[in-house]
């Protein structure tokens, strides 16, 4: 009995010893999921009896030699090693150091090929959102196609189109429509270039004279294009000219001292300025308004919006500007499309209000986050 | 008409369903058709300049013949600019050649700065105007934009700083004006601004939609 208990004893305190005197430091590599094979997050945690003065990492691609990749002396602590390749396989080792420099111990990871993934299952919300507000708005257009009657809402900004270009062909002056200082890449430049397309048929039909300044010039081709489309659907394509769409500079305010003198010499009785805009926003209102001309300002740019609704007679704001080409052609497929919009607005509004409730309520679940947390 | 309609929105089409698919997948042979399109769409810009120019110097030219007395003088002046600048820029050193450097710092940037500047005397008159109380609302801005432009200077910190001082209550400290103006800031306007991009954000998706799908075909001289 006695001899049970002591080998007992033995083997415990052989344990606690065997324990205590070597180190529980770990090293672990793991890929990051979702990734295109070319991240791995190595971590470490190192405890030792000594004093450690120095870390050093290494790495070995595909079984060659090791590579020193890093030196640190946090004791705990990751990386992010975004220099990987799914075609190769790496391993990772610590070596550990006192302040002397003598080597305390190593350690290994295991062999690890970073994984490629197909599908970014970060990017679900948005997926889901896309797959909502799109199947919303086929819906709708199928709907309008089908012959059903959509009613959408009264934008007076654009009800104004007739009268402006109306005002300008009273007074025999030119129609100005300037399509913001950002390329066709940029959406707000397409439904500004969208809505030039009601107004070059109206100025066709009223035979006013159109100005188009751009400044980028792929803006040019397409807006040329839009125009010169305009005024054949119009049945005008006689009083098309080339240069009713004319670049001027890519330089911001290049591009708003040529309108400026412009609108000082010329008068144009009527400014559009729909698109996407920056500080020259004001600059182009201000001389607008001071010519005395009737004026359409449309932007989805938040800063500059006060901007236009100080110193324009209408103005469309944010989506409105998306929506106008639709609400100006009123054919029922497009038209389909911005009741499609609204729904999921109406959605979208409806989620805001159900995630703040439950965030106030149920703040540990994070709800937000569904929205916020896009990988 | 297959080449003016059907191609570019066939081209549209498959580009845009690239571009979405190459967005949610991480994959090494699909992901990187992002930057490749990128890089295509600058060379396409790059060509693009060529049409600009002949468009600018074609326009500036029928001025000339046109134009009499000293309206004659701008587009002169834009085809000299023109000429001269491209002249100095194609001569050794490109950018950093002297001739083109000093045009740029001493004729472009002073230009460039007093059209912005205008923007001070702009914003004055705006504000004249968009100020005045004439109705409940035009008062409403009046008072916000009143305690806003208070909560910016020094003189807002200084009325209200006792507020801070004597008391110990995070209460009382909300009414100092530029915290005030930071509530009014962070939450009112943020709430407005946010609103206005998601709206926007839609009204993106809508149109994309209607041209990936040819609903809106005007920009491709469609009805």
């Amino acid at each position: 009995m006695r001899k049970a208990v002591g080998v007992l004893l033995f083997l415990l305190l052989g344990t606690v010893l065997i324990y205590s005197s070597s180190d529980v430091s770990s090293l672990k590599v793991r890929d990051v999921p979702y990734d295109g094979g070319g991240k791995l997050v190595v971590s470490w945690n190192i405890t030792a009896e000594e004093e450690v003065g120095n870390i050093k990492i290494f790495q070995k691609i595909n079984g060659e030699d090791w590579k020193l990749y890093k030196s640190t002396n946090k004791l705990v602590d990751k990386m992010k090693d975004n220099s990987v390749n799914h075609k190769n396989s790496y391993k990772y080792k610590i070596e550990v150091y006192d302040k002397e420099g003598n080597l305390l111990f190593t350690k290994e990871s295991k062999t690890i090929t970073p994984g490629v993934a197909f599908y970014n299952v970060g990017k679900t919300a948005v997926l889901v959102s896309l797959l909502i507000i799109g199947g919303l708005i086929y819906y709708f257009i199928s709907a309008a196609r089908r012959g059903q009657k959509l009613k959408i809402r009264r934008i007076p900004a654009l009800d104004s189109l007739d009268e402006a270009v109306g005002r300008a062909t009273e007074m025999g002056k030119p129609v100005l429509f300037v399509p913001g200082i950002l390329d066709v890449k940029n959406p707000q430049t397409i439904a500004g270039v969208l809505v030039l397309s009601e107004v070059a048929y109206k100025t066709a039909n009223f035979g006013t004279d159109l100005n188009v300044p751009v400044s980028k010039p792929i803006v040019l081709s397409t807006a040329n294009d839009t125009v010169k489309e305009a005024y054949m659907r119009a049945g005008r394509p006689d009083q098309f000219n080339d240069d009713m769409v004319h670049y001027v500079t890519n330089d911001q305010f290049g591009y708003v001292s040529h309108i400026d003198g412009y609108m000082v010499r010329e008068k144009p009785a009527a400014v559009f300025m729909l698109g996407a805009f920056y500080a020259e926003s004001l600059i182009l209102a201000e001389t607008g308004h001071s010519i005395g001309a009737i004026q359409v300002a449309g932007t989805a740019m938040p800063s500059q919006i006060p901007f236009f609704i100080t110193t324009c007679d209408y103005v469309l704001i944010g989506e409105e500007l998306y929506a106008a080409s639709a609400y100006l052609s009123r054919k029922p497929d497009i038209l389909g499309a911005l009741k499609g919009q609204d729904y999921a607005k109406l959605l979208i509004m409806i989620a805001i209000i159900v995630g703040a409730i439950m965030t106030i309520i149920f703040p540990e679940f994070h709800f937000a986050e569904i929205f916020t947390d896009i990988g | 008409m297959f080449l003016k309609r059907q191609l570019p929105f066939v081209i549209t089409l498959i580009t845009s369903l690239i571009l979405i698919i190459s967005y949610f997948s991480p994959h090494p042979t699909i992901s990187p058709l992002r930057s490749i399109f990128q890089d295509w769409y600058m060379i396409i810009v790059a060509f693009t300049m060529f049409v600009g120019i002949l468009s600018l110097v074609k326009v500036s030219i029928k001025k000339i013949k046109r134009e009499k007395g000293i309206e004659v003088l701008y587009p002169v002046i834009t085809l000299v600019s023109l000429i001269v600048m491209a002249f100095f820029g194609f001569l050794k050193g490109g950018l950093d050649n002297p001739g083109f450097d000093f045009m740029f710092e001493y004729i472009m940037v002073p230009l460039q700065a007093t059209m912005f500047s205008l923007l001070a005397f702009y914003i004055a008159s705006a504000s004249f105007r968009a100020f005045r109380a004439k109705s409940t609302m035009a008062t409403i801005l009046l008072i916000t934009a009143f305690i806003v432009m208070l909560g910016r200077v020094p003189i807002g910190e200084w009325i209200t700083g006792d507020l801070l001082h004597f008391t110990e209550s995070s209460f009382l400290s909300r009414f100092h004006i530029p915290n005030v103006t930071e509530w009014i800031m962070n939450v009112i306007n943020m709430a407005g601004q946010r609103a206005i991009l998601i709206g926007a954000a839609l009204g993106v998706m809508g149109t994309s939609i209607k041209i990936m799908l040819g609903i809106e075909r005007s920009h491709l001289g469609g009805e």
